[in-house]
């Protein structure tokens, strides 16, 4: 039998991307950046009214504590089935559809907060 | 050709721009990279559309030491899996095998007036998508995406030498299925 040589194959993918595909995304990004910021700019922190009175840090600080308080709950309740032996065969799946629930009802803002603090870990949902 | 450098200050000055930019150069490989995970074409533009909204609203978290082009495939990446990881809930409430499901994925995305060549690129796609997620992830980024060890370890967040590991131990798999079931 002779053994598969990967390195003969061309490197192309066996799919078609449709016409315009790429021509819709940077449409659709443009639009959407510009939705949620007004004139298209990220807000910068460092520059921002907001984060320089002590509602912008109170802006911040709440929603840290949010963050926190949700993990809190999530540790708490995981604690609470290993210590009770509750390992009910629902768990896995509802835990990972609730916390899904859980971030599409965030607004942007802390969406992109959590994003930001796990970007570089991209096994968490695996 | 646009620079990682040209795109990192058209960010920092405008921001909208910057993103544009940043698109003219990267959205054909960054479709590409999902897609090759996903299968599917619309889930693979859904999720190259997010990755950009992502980038743009997340660039002034990004390090500055980091590479552009890994921060940008991370945060594909990243897009990706949540996808893969939504499927994974449906298909264990569907009771279904997600195996089946992403080969039928394949054959349904097939260029429908595929060449005779194309099969095999098909099977190679059926071999890839048998491997597990993180040695799907090293290899494509390896093959496809011409990424040095280092560069991988810093999209997938594992040290580089376990990235050479596993490029190897993916690529010795996809050799032994292909060559068994091109005997066949």
């Amino acid at each position: 039998m002779t053994e598969f040589n990967l390195d003969s194959l061309p490197k192309r993918m066996p799919y078609r991307m449709p016409e315009g595909t790429l021509e819709q995304i940077e449409r659709n990004v443009m639009l959407r950046i510009g939705e949620s910021k007004g004139d298209g700019r990220r807000p910068d922190v460092a520059a921002s009214p907001t984060a320089a009175t002590p509602g912008g840090a109170r802006t911040i600080s709440l929603r840290w504590r949010r963050w926190t308080e949700w993990a809190v709950s999530a540790a708490a309740a995981v604690a609470a089935v290993c210590v009770l032996g509750l390992r009910p065969a629902s768990v896995a799946s509802s835990t990972e559809a609730d916390v899904e629930a859980a971030f599409a009802n965030l607004c942007d803002d802390d969406q992109d907060f959590l994003i930001a603090l796990y970007q570089d870990d991209p096994f968490m949902d695996n | 050709m646009i620079s990682d450098s040209d795109i990192i200050a058209a960010m920092t000055q405008a921001p909208a721009e910057g993103i544009r930019l940043m698109m003219v150069q990267y959205s054909e490989p960054v479709y590409w990279h999902i897609r090759r995970m996903v299968v599917d074409h619309e889930d693979a533009q859904d999720a190259t559309q997010e990755t950009f909204v992502r980038l743009f609203r997340a660039f002034d978290t990004r390090r500055d030491d980091g590479n552009l082009r890994c921060w940008i495939y991370t945060v594909a990446t990243h897009e990706a899996l949540r996808i893969i990881g939504r499927r994974r809930t449906d298909v264990v409430s569907l009771d279904d095998d997600e195996g089946e499901a992403q080969a039928g994925r394949i054959a349904d995305e097939a260029i429908d007036d595929a060449a005779e060549g194309d099969a095999i690129l098909l099977r190679l796609q059926q071999a890839i998508h048998r491997l597990p997620t993180k040695q799907q992830l090293v290899f494509n980024l390896r093959y496809y995406s011409e990424m040095s060890y280092d560069e991988i370890a810093q999209v997938t967040g594992i040290p580089a030498t376990s990235a050479k590991a596993s490029f190897h131990v993916a690529k010795q798999k996809i050799t032994e299925y292909m060559t068994a079931h091109e005997a066949r």
